[in-house]
This record gives C-alpha cells, structure tokens and sequence, in this order.
C-alpha cells in the first residue's frame, strides 16, 4: 500500500522559512540533494500547497542546464515524471504538465487518493502538511535540520497538533544537515 | 577559556516542555542517562533558572531518587560534585551544597565567570539560555531531540535571533531521541 509522506527541511528551531519569507539557508548542497533524489525516486505523486507548487514549478522548465550540476538534473527528471495535485482555490491553471488543481483539502478524498495510488505520495508546504499531519493522514515524515537557528517564521510543524513517532531512521551529512525520517505512531488508546 | 554549554531535551517542534508544563515525552532509557552522566561530568558549573534548579535539586535532597541503580547514582554524584548558580529574584535560600542564588543575570559576571572557569560551564532552563544566547555568551548548544511533536509549549530555542551553527555530533539512542552537538559559528 502507498504511503502518505511529508518532507521539509527546516532550520534547528523549526522554521522552514524566516520571518522574510526566505529561505536561502536551506537550499541542499549536492550531497543533500542527491540523497533527497534517492528518496523520491519512488514518488508517483506529490501534493502541493500553492506556494509551494510555485517554488517547485521552477522544475518543470530548469535544473538540466549544462551549467548546473548532476543532482539538479536528475531531480528535475524525477519531477517531471510525477504526477501533482495543486491545492489552492484561487490558482486558474497549472505550468506544468500531470498537473492537476483541487479547491479543497478533504483529508478523507487525500487519503482516497494515496490508498488507491500504485507508488508513495508526497506532500509539501507547511500548510498542507500541517492540515494532513492534524487529520491523522500521514504516515510518514522526513526532516532535513539545517545547523543555523532562525528565530522565527514559518513553522515546519503544525501548532497545536501533538503526534507520537518512532524514528526510523537518521543521517548526517558534511554540511551539518541532519535527515531524521519518522514513522507515525497510532494514537494512544484513551 | 571556559566555554558556556547549552543542554536540553526538546520535542521535534522544538519544545522542552507543552503548554502545560509536561514533559513526559522526554523519559531518558538507560543509554540515554549514561551519556547524558558523562556528558555533564566535566563541567564544573550549572547555571540554572529557578523552576528547572527545583526540578534537579531532589538529585542531593531525595536518596530515594537514586537508590538501587547504579545509573541514577551515578548521575546524582555527578549532579552533587559541580557548583550551581540559581538565578531567581524571589528565592531566598537553597537545599542544596556548593549553591549561590543570583539575582539577577549579568552578561559581564558570567562573561568573567568563562574567563576565570577551569573547567565549561552549563546552563539550563529556556529563559536563562533565552538570555545567554542573546548575550552571545554561548559556545554549544547540545539538544537531546525527542520523537515526538507537541503543538504548543515553551520554546527550547530563542525566537528573534539569527544564530549560523556548526554539527559537531549527532547520534541516535534506541529510544529514538536524537542528540544534536551544534557550536555557535557566529
């Protein structure tokens, strides 16, 4: 059965972006981003706040430049090749092909969707994930802790959700990025 | 130089304590103590807050805490041997050895403090370390992370500060906390 996967990098205090709305500190080197590729190979679908999907449309056009490194190529390559649903109620049309829009997120009909899919599923953005991670619809999550505290911004978890894990497993590479992959944990009966 | 340690044990969110005021989520296993009782063994002073030095006082007022383990033993003897250095307006005296109450926190004091120390220093507790890191008193900040998110609580790192670090050390425990040794880069 697929999987419901929600991934972000996030500096140590858990921000995925500052109060600015930057987040340059987060960018991957090439030894995080061929990681990252290795683990979204087996995506066949990802799932996108607005924002985030117009962060990542970037993919559907860039990335295989003959200036721009390995990783960034075959990351665009694995893109492409997945299927996007795009939640947002004011976007009209996707730039991207396999795209498609819904108005809303029912958590029922998302997690529909990732039972009936042949591979896992991802989602990204810290609404989105943060929506799901509430209804109880995410079984898994990847976090990518940058060394650098940020002090305020954009949360990569939700507030007010409380979740039991089980770390599955963690990895470090040179930059000082630390990936923690975790299962989610049934709800405590009571 | 004597360096300025930050310890603490936070949530995924990057919590050391929910809103109302519960940590049970951050229940160490047997590794974990033992690490955490070599990590602090060189450190020759904590510097505390008063809610979190009443939480590690019963470590020399409670024999009972450490009785028939070996582990606990261990660490409430470490615990007794370093000097402490409680930061409280209101507290007027201590049950506890080699213990001075400060009023107030002092960026200069605690500066000469690393200067004259022989051996690092620690500080514990979010609001006195709020105050250290904004100072830029602090060297590393050594994080035991928790598999678990909480929503809400009292924030284990300080908003409002741009702070570039360095991985000096990441492990796992079977528990599945996780420890970040970071050094303060800026």
């Amino acid at each position: 059965m697929a999987a419901l996967i929600s991934s972000a990098i996030a500096s140590l205090d858990g921000y995925i972006a500052d109060e600015q709305g930057a987040f340059d500190w987060a960018a991957p080197d090439e030894e995080v981003h061929t990681y990252v590729n290795a683990l979204e190979r087996p995506i066949g679908t990802y799932l996108y706040g607005r924002r985030m999907y117009e962060t990542m449309v970037f993919w559907e056009t860039e990335g295989d430049g003959d200036d721009e490194p390995a990783p960034m190529h075959e990351y665009a390559e694995i893109w492409r090749a997945a299927d996007k649903v795009v939640f947002s109620r004011t976007l009209a049309a996707p730039s991207s092909a396999r795209t498609r829009i819904e108005r809303e997120f029912d958590p029922v009909a998302v997690r529909a969707l990732v039972d009936a899919a042949p591979s896992d599923v991802s989602l990204g953005g810290a609404e989105l994930a943060g929506q799901a991670l509430a209804a109880g619809i995410v079984d898994q999550l990847h976090l990518f802790v940058v060394p650098v505290v940020i002090g305020g911004g954009t949360r990569a978890l939700p507030d007010g959700v409380r979740l039991g894990l089980e770390l599955v497993a963690d990895h470090r590479f040179g930059s000082g990025v630390v990936h923690l992959h975790y299962r989610m944990q049934p709800p405590a009966a009571g | 130089m004597a360096k300025l340690i930050y310890v603490t044990n936070v949530s995924l969110d990057g919590f050391i304590e929910d809103e109302h005021g519960g940590f049970d989520w951050t229940e160490p296993n047997d590794e974990q103590f033992a690490f955490v009782t070599d990590l602090i063994g060189p450190f020759g002073t904590y510097l505390y807050g008063r809610r979190l030095y009443e939480s590690m006082a019963v470590w020399e007022t409670d024999p009972a805490l450490s009785a028939g383990s070996e582990l606990r033993a261990d660490f409430a003897a470490v615990w007794r041997a370093a000097d402490k250095i409680v930061y409280s307006t209101t507290l007027d005296a201590v049950p506890t050895a080699r213990t001075r109450i400060e009023r107030i926190v002092d960026p200069d004091a605690i500066r000469e403090l690393k200067d004259t120390a022989e051996r690092d220093l620690m500080v514990g507790g979010a609001n006195l370390a709020a105050q250290a890191f904004a100072a830029q008193l602090i060297d590393e900040c050594h994080l035991f992370v928790g598999p678990a998110v909480i929503g809400r609580g009292k924030p284990g790192l300080p908003g409002g500060l741009r702070i570039d670090l360095e991985l000096l050390d990441e492990r796992r425990f079977e528990n599945g906390v996780v420890y970040l040794r970071h050094r303060i880069a800026n």
